[in-house]
């Protein structure tokens, strides 16, 4: 199911009245209920694949219980492997494994043979690589000995489900997460407020910004050889409103969704193209995965408790892996690599929490330098999302040549003149709200003042919002 | 959660006074009228004691606004049609669907104003044409029009895939079925307009929800959406036509042409139909439209191409034919087409002043 499906609104106000009002005397119920909703939701795409959360569910449950069970560490390392084989093997198995097989022909072709290797037609089950990290943080944390597993099995299975985060995040930590299935929630009118507020904001950017730079982006993309610099240009800048509108989007509206049921996500998002320098904005992009590929993978292979060469080392592995999870295509993995070297310099200057704090946290206008640096970083981003959007990396070598090359040459741009104003409108909204949670946390305000903002985002939205129901390009990864 | 759920409807019900009032006068969502049915003859037209007039509007911004009424008889007409007593010039009548209807474009811009306004002084012209209605409505609209206005022309147009749809059964609606291999006009059930339909449509909001940004709550992905596009490309596409599909077609096409003909033996009939697709105008008819043609050969009426009307002009000016975004004709259309029947209306009476005046020097 689609958030920005019309069947959407439906089941959630379902949900909701049955959640507060039929279940909520018992958490067992509260929870139960949860699982249902939550197998509702993604079998409404395709019921077959229910069993593939079942099954990765069961393993890390009962991998949970046993772990907790035994202090010998030979055991305790095996049941830790069966849980990252199990889960990584199916992650590996739908989502690599004709990519690999392809890369491996291709090696062999080099070589100057004629493989006859045959491809696999392998449905990409949608958010498997994201409840395949919960899940996984959850047995490697209490192999680390830093969570007790649980024993309620109906709020283990409910918390690897939970509909809202299912299908793209944020990827939560089952020390974070889990023990709110483990109380009874009660509601509470703030949080649901905010939880709506966040969820509107959400659905702005995702139907009115990123649904309607798409068709633009699949155009300049494809013809870019008869297009001129100018244009280019404009294909990657609104590839990167897209992206951010499209995840981020999805991200406000799951933790917001996830606040009407009494529920608190992590924060995904924290307006990144206001960064300052490129370890900024992985601070503030997607943050459930950065931190998750932190905590599992750079951490664990050293950090930067180790020297130069091996930090370097580290950065790179854990950038260019992190690129693999967006992506079966090697487009992806010099995306994540471009990321890497973007970040050495600033890592091996030890400058990496240089900006921690918000850009112009004191004033309106960002200083001189503050202003470049981020115009900067946007471009760095920018260059990198060529890699990321274009179809193999002969396109996105040429998409950027082609840029230089061929800088103007006086085309019509006014079919991108709405486009342009939208996304400039977008982020002078946020710049406006970028040292809140979220772009319409405005409680503040008088509720005459709020409901008319309110009232007009909804007009803006049936008025220019794309209703194809467009899936969410993160769904893919 | 009292609170709660009490400011959310306040807040939902400021909403849909705020939303009325916007996709009422700010940005108006298209209106149209009711439709009531002809339980005698068995169509569709348009309810006459509601709402008789208002603004057609097209698109999520609505950029284009036609201004349409309803005459005495429930079509799109800026006229009231008359009896023979009541009136002193012939008939032009014409039936067809949406792309003659006339809804994307003013009253004052429709075929039959543009044909009234070259051979207006020798006949009154009379829109029958209704939306979605296919060649099996337009033979019952045509047995009411002969019965109550005696037309002296009847022009009937024809969408290249419309002789299929008329077996696609629609309760409501007249169509043809085969029985014992020979084409039967099926009964039709009383189609009764909903009250809940028809407060929706005093909804300004709702109705720009529904037919400006049409909105559509798929619950389920329907199974028969493919299979129907395929269908539907298969009206048109002889290439995707099986043999028993052709014959089926040749069937209703010959019944409908034999049928117009014996039931108005002494009235003037044409066959009308093109490409309402693109400014792309083959030289070769589609199949139905072919079929049509070759049964008027068979039982003496005329065939009106309007693909090469359109081609003609379009290759003088680039004229363009459809609205914007919309595969209906537009205005341009209309005025071509109209133009069309005068000089087609003038080659018959010049043909038959030739032959009465061979006739009278025999």
């Amino acid at each position: 199911m689609l958030f920005n499906s019309l069947i959407f609104p439906i089941f959630l106000i379902l949900s909701f009245g049955i959640y507060w009002f039929l279940v909520n005397r018992n958490l067992r119920l509260q929870n139960a209920f949860l699982l249902v909703a939550s197998y509702i939701f993604y079998g409404w795409w395709d019921w077959r694949f229910l069993g593939l959360i079942f099954f990765s569910s069961v393993v890390d449950y009962v991998v949970g219980l046993r772990l907790s069970q035994t202090e010998k560490q030979n055991s305790r390392k095996i049941l830790l492997i069966i849980s990252l084989i199990t889960n990584l093997g199916i992650l590996g198995f739908f989502k690599y494994f004709n990519f690999f097989i392809d890369s491996f022909a291709d090696v062999i072709r080099m070589l100057g043979m004629n493989p006859n290797i045959p491809a696999l037609h392998i449905i990409l089950p949608v958010g498997i690589s994201f409840y395949t990290f919960q899940t996984l943080s959850y047995t490697i944390d209490i192999y680390r000995k830093k969570i007790e597993p649980t024993k309620d099995v109906v709020a283990f299975f409910a918390f690897v489900s939970f509909f809202p985060q299912l299908v793209a995040g944020p990827i939560e930590r089952a020390s974070a997460l889990l023990p709110q299935f483990l109380v009874k929630r009660k509601f509470e009118i703030d949080k649901a407020r905010d939880g709506l507020r966040q969820m509107l904001w959400g659905y702005l950017k995702k139907i009115v910004i990123a649904d309607n730079l798409a068709s633009h982006i699949d155009v300049i993309f494809t013809n870019y050889q008869t297009l001129d610099g100018i244009t280019l240009y404009i294909g990657v800048f609104f590839f990167a409103l897209q992206i951010y509108c499209d995840f981020s989007g999805y991200s406000d509206i799951a933790i917001g969704t996830a606040r009407l049921f009494g529920f608190s996500l992590m924060r995904n998002f924290a307006y990144p193209y206001f960064s300052r320098d490129i370890a900024e904005f992985w601070r503030r992009w997607h943050i459930s995965l950065s931190s998750w590929f932190r905590d599992y993978v750079y951490i664990p292979l050293g950090g930067s408790y180790v020297g130069r060469w091996r930090r370097t080392f580290n950065i790179i592995v854990t950038f260019t892996v992190s690129g693999l999870w967006h992506g079966a295509n090697w487009t992806f993995v010099i995306w994540g690599l471009v990321n890497g070297l973007y970040y050495i310099p600033i890592m091996l200057r030890d400058k990496q929490k240089r900006f921690s704090k918000t850009i112009a946290e004191n004033s309106f206008f960002p200083s001189l330098s503050d202003f470049f640096s981020l115009i900067l970083t946007f471009h760095l981003a920018l260059l990198a999302w060529v890699f990321f959007r274009a179809s193999s990396l002969t396109h996105a070598f040429n998409y950027i040549g082609h840029m230089f090359q061929v800088p103007y040459q006086g085309l019509d741009y006014s079919p991108y003149y709405q486009n342009i104003l939208f996304s400039v409108l977008l982020l002078v909204a946020e710049w406006f709200q970028r040292k809140k949670q979220h772009g319409l946390q405005i409680e503040e305000l008088p509720v005459f003042l709020r409901w008319g903002i309110y009232y007009g985002i909804i007009l803006v939205i049936l008025l220019f919002g794309n209703f194809g129901s467009q899936q969410f390009i993160y769904f893919q990864f | 959660m009292k609170t709660f759920i009490a400011r959310s409807v306040l807040f939902w019900v400021g909403f849909a006074i705020v939303g009325e009032l916007f996709f009422r006068f700010v940005v108006p969502g298209t209106e149209v009228p009711i439709t009531e049915q002809n339980k005698d003859y068995g169509f569709l037209h348009y309810d006459t004691s509601e709402i008789v007039s208002g603004y057609f509007t097209t698109g999520r911004l609505p950029h284009e606004r036609y201004y349409w009424e309803i005459n005495n008889e429930g079509f799109l007409s800026h006229h009231d049609y008359k009896t023979p007593d009541q009136r002193e010039k012939p008939v032009i009548a014409y039936f067809g669907s949406s792309f003659i209807e006339g809804f994307y474009s003013n009253i004052d811009e429709q075929i039959a104003y543009f044909v009234e306004e070259c051979i207006g002084d020798q006949y009154e012209v009379y829109n029958f044409a209704f939306s979605n209605s296919v060649p099996s409505e337009h033979l019952a609209v045509s047995r009411f029009a002969r019965d109550k206005y005696e037309p002296d022309i009847f022009i009937f147009f024809s969408a290249p895939w419309h002789l299929k749809l008329s077996t696609k059964k629609v309760p409501f609606r007249k169509r043809f079925s085969i029985n014992d291999g020979e084409v039967v006009e099926g009964t039709v059930g009383d189609f009764v307009y909903s009250r809940l339909k028809r407060t929706v449509k005093y909804s300004a909001m709702l109705r720009y929800l529904y037919l400006n940004a049409r909105f559509r709550l798929n619950i389920l992905n329907n199974p028969n959406e493919k299979k129907e596009a395929e269908e539907n490309a298969a009206f048109i596409n002889p290439g995707t036509i099986n043999q028993s599909d052709i014959e089926l077609r040749e069937k209703i096409g010959d019944y409908l042409v034999r049928t117009l003909r014996e039931e108005n033996p002494d009235a003037t009939i044409i066959m009308a139909g093109g490409t309402p697709y693109s400014d792309n105008y083959p030289e070769k008819l589609e199949l139905e439209n072919r079929i049509l043609k070759d049964a008027c050969e068979r039982y003496n009426c005329d065939f009106l191409n309007v693909s090469q009307v359109f081609k003609k002009e379009y290759e003088l000016h680039g004229t363009s034919f459809y609205v914007e975004g919309d595969p209906h004709w537009n205005t341009q259309a209309y005025r071509v087409i109209g133009h069309a029947i005068c000089a087609f209306v003038d080659s018959l009476n010049t043909t038959n002043d030739d032959a009465m005046e061979v006739n009278a020097e025999e």
